[in-house]
């Protein structure tokens, strides 16, 4: 699992932009033939010296993005990129991914999802931050409001669109995140940043040094205060959001051949929401404005050892997770350990192998509306995998492997994957795969008891009916969600300029989660409980385009489309509104087009543009996003960002559990300054 | 009411777009460290046979170094013998070459620890190599791409550098 946190992984064989050479975090990307489709070699070994003295050069990365040699639907955020996104938060950098849905739900929440199935509980994406997992086991999603880093000591952030199970385990069914932050030695000195604006405060602190021959650190402090979002045009949200983390990271490598890696973080933030409850004795449901009170911590540990033909790599870390609202006071700690090697026992073969091993604690307190049996739960996970990448030839790999892991509550659940990538040349590669991936039954799926009540139903002018109470039951006997994926992919370098990337995906779902109604009161379900009776197709593609319009100007757009047919396996009154929602739950087209303009050496000028097809009950939406940034001198930064302008105010996404709010326009200006 | 846009804003869009037909000109900065290297290797002397005297190896500590430009050198001639190129090595394997390059994320010291007292040429792009000890150090220059010599070093191992390469350096670091 070490490598889970590089896509980048070795059958991936990926190719990334210049300098994202991956060393610690990537791990084992290094020891990865990657293929620069760039142009053909440049050979200037005939010039002098006083020729080569004279020359004016510029790095390739800016002409023409490599093509990457990667089986599977990659992309991967630059520093560059993130930096130039104006962006301020994690889940609103992955914007900047072809595929990728990322909708505010309020002003400190967000549902971020690959290839359908999107909202606050999307719960089939993988998520890493070196090397660690962010999703919470309790819902198998992710709280990105309690996710952060000095954005700025980001090395990149890789994106996988499709089942990632074979490296990567349990959860990748639709996609794998995989943020790594950049090598101490890499941010040396200090750095600090401080923004104002009419939605968001925030500034930080980061430095760096060097402790001894071979090893460097930094640390760094954060803080970031956000405004209400609106929940009409002149009502404030109560949706705000403040938050604070430390953290540092040592990095040291005693000799040629090994290096380790400490890192740790601390996080408190303090978010207002309206939560949609119910109470004893209070037909409907009620809307309780609070404060919910969030502290993480996580420390971890990476050792490598590189030898000839050859390396190992162990990783352990502890992770600890509260959140604290009225309904349900949360403490989640996880202990993990990870070993992996890397070998080539026969020539063209290159294995991976190794395993994992996870100790989850929860302390989970509910209350009358969510409730937990039992409220303390310790879990365990462990998992091999094993994967060999053949070269037939240097045009053709082909890469096989699978995970094999044991949970408590499904037992063994196995991952293949096959993957093959055919490139007769260095201008066009064309992938394909095929994999099985499980999404294994979160605790809430397995333990959760949660109070209810539906929407009223409108009868017009003769009033509206409240629906009664529901309950929705654990149920211990639930199962993994499965999928069969087909996926197809073409990359072609047209010319120097214009590189373009099409994937094309077929998923067969089954067993998917359901909501099964037990018990009725007339026709209105009052008691259901999870299920696995749903399946499905999934099937779409995303085109993603770069053209680099010359050596001043980057454009770069995508397409994605994707649509969903699910259905039960058993006709039950009541669950058939569960499944729509599902179909509807991402959006079916997703545009957008990113404009990177250099006006000076020193003046900037980008440009995002997005269109997000409607969801379920959220309008389609266009977004605009532009930032104006001036480098008067070198390691001073002065931008201006404007987000959302093309409208005062717009929804991106719901929740089930908590009021949405409107997202609205937004300006900030922001000093950066290293030294 | 709409304002008229005023044609003055519109001048500096229209020098940002002449300017990069000029830049257009401007060489690979990876091929062109590449060149240099090759060029290292012409006017540096290694004394006698080395441990492998029918080639020349030129090592990278890194894969795919200089974004692969480094290839160029496979095949060329060093004198009468051919340069064979060795990406990714580490630890002992370092001693059989004539060349490291060490790129960017490699950890220098280490490197320099294992081949100290060796007849090779270390070379690097990381800044301040040459204090730390290397050789050569390729270092940017604005956008042109300029080199220094630890002579100290190069001397150290044994190894004659020709005139013309320390008349051409921006800087050479001797206690001569």
């Amino acid at each position: 699992m070490l490598n889970r946190r590089s896509i980048t992984a070795i059958q991936m064989r990926l190719a990334i932009e210049k300098i994202a050479i991956l060393w610690f975090a990537g791990g084992l990307a290094l020891l990865t033939p990657r293929i620069y489709a760039a142009e053909p070699l440049q050979d200037l070994t005939s010039m002098s010296l006083e020729e080569l003295l004279q020359a004016e050069v510029t790095t390739v990365s800016k002409h023409a993005q490599p093509l990457n040699s990667a089986a599977a639907a990659i992309y991967v955020i630059s520093q560059d990129d993130i930096r130039r996104s104006g962006a301020t938060s994690l889940p609103e950098l992955l914007r900047l991914a072809p595929g990728v849905h990322v909708g505010h739900i309020d002003a400190n929440k967000w549902t971020v999802s690959v290839r359908g199935l999107s909202g606050r509980w999307a719960n089939q994406l993988l998520v890493l931050m070196d090397g660690r997992t962010l999703y919470s086991p309790l819902f198998s999603g992710v709280y990105w409001e309690a996710q952060d880093t000095v954005l700025a000591d980001i090395e990149r952030i890789e994106v996988i669109r499709g089942p990632g199970g074979t490296l990567w385990g349990s959860n990748a069914v639709n996609g794998v995140i995989n943020i790594i932050t950049k090598n101490a030695k890499d941010t040396q000195g200090g750095l600090a940043f401080g923004r104002y604006g009419t939605q968001e405060d925030g500034g930080g602190f980061r430095y760096g040094k060097q402790l001894g021959d071979a090893s460097y650190a930094r640390a760094y402090l954060k803080y970031k205060s956000q405004n209400d979002f609106k929940a009409a045009e002149h009502v404030a949200a109560d949706d705000s959001l403040q938050q604070g983390q430390a953290g540092f990271r040592i990095d040291s490598q005693p000799n040629t051949r090994d290096s380790w890696t400490l890192q740790g973080d601390i996080f408190h933030g303090r978010d207002r929401q309206t939560t949609i409850s119910v109470m004893p004795g209070v037909p409907g449901n009620v809307l309780v404005p609070e404060a919910v009170r969030l502290n993480n911590s996580h420390l971890l540990g990476r050792w490598r050892h590189r030898y000839d033909g050859g390396e190992w790599q162990v990783q352990a870390y502890f992770d600890r997770a509260e959140r604290n609202e009225l309904s349900l006071h949360q403490g989640i700690d996880t202990w993990d350990v990870e070993i992996q090697h890397r070998f080539k026992p026969f020539h063209a073969h290159q294995v991976i192998w190794g395993g994992g091993y996870r100790l989850v604690t929860d302390e989970l307190i509910g209350s009358y509306a969510i409730s937990f049996s039992p409220e303390r739960r310790a879990n365990t996970l462990y998992n091999l995998f094993v994967q060999d990448e053949i070269e037939f030839d240097p045009t053709l790999h082909f890469t096989i492997g699978s995970k094999f892991e044991h949970n408590e509550i499904t037992g063994l659940e196995v991952q293949p994957s096959a993957r093959v990538i055919w490139q007769p040349n260095d201008k066009q590669s064309l992938w394909g795969s095929v994999s099985r991936a499980v999404r294994v039954p979160s605790r809430a799926d397995r333990d959760m008891r949660l109070r209810f009540v539906n929407v009223p139903i409108s009868l017009g002018a003769a009033g509206t009916i409240v629906q009664p109470l529901s309950v929705i039951g654990s149920n211990p006997t639930i199962e993994t969600s499965k999928m069969i994926a087909f996926e197809l992919g073409y990359r072609q370098q047209v010319s120097a300029e214009i590189n373009f990337d099409l994937a094309t995906f077929y998923y067969d779902y089954d067993q998917l989660l359901t909501q099964h109604p037990v018990q009725f009161v007339g026709p209105y379900p009052i008691i259901y409980q999870f299920a696995n009776d749903g399946k499905g197709t999934l099937y779409g593609f995303e085109l993603a385009a770069n053209w680099q319009a010359s050596e001043d100007w980057r454009l770069r757009g995508s397409y994605s489309r994707c649509d969903f047919n699910a259905e039960l396996k058993h006709n039950r009154i009541g669950e058939n509104s569960f499944i729509d929602d599902f179909e509807k739950s991402g959006p079916n087209n997703l545009f957008q087009l990113h404009s990177q303009y250099q006006l000076t050496a020193n003046l900037s000028f980008d440009t995002q543009f997005y269109w997000v097809d409607s969801l379920d009950t959220v309008r389609d939406y266009q977004r605009l996003d532009m930032r104006f940034a001036w480098q008067p001198w070198p390691g001073m930064e002065f931008s201006v960002v404007g987000q959302n302008l093309f409208d005062p105010r717009h929804g991106e996404a719901l929740s089930t559990d908590t009021l949405a709010s409107q997202v609205p326009r937004s300006f900030y200006a922001q000093a950066r300054f290293s030294f | 009411m709409q304002r008229p846009i005023r044609p003055l804003y519109w001048v500096p869009l229209l020098i940002g777009i002449g300017t990069q037909v000029i830049s257009a000109e401007r060489l690979d900065e990876a091929a062109v460290k590449a060149a240099f290297i090759y060029n290292f290797i012409k006017f540096i002397e290694w004394p006698g046979p080395v441990s492998q005297p029918n080639s020349f190896i030129v090592c990278a500590t890194e894969i795919d170094t200089l974004q692969g430009r480094l290839s160029v050198l496979q095949g060329k001639m060093k004198g009468n013998v051919p340069i064979v190129l060795r990406q990714g090595v580490s630890g002992d394997a370092l001693r059989e070459c004539h060349v490291v390059f060490i790129s960017d994320s490699t950890n220098i010291e280490g490197v320099l620890n294992e081949v100290k007292k060796q007849p090779i040429v270390t070379i690097s792009d990381r800044p301040n190599f040459i204090l730390k000890g290397g050789g050569l150090g390729l270092i940017k220059d604005g956008n042109k791409i300029s080199f220094e010599i630890n002579l100290d070093a190069i001397n150290a191992s044994g190894l004659h550098v020709s005139a013309q390469l320390l008349k051409l350096a921006r800087m050479i670091k001797s206690s001569q």
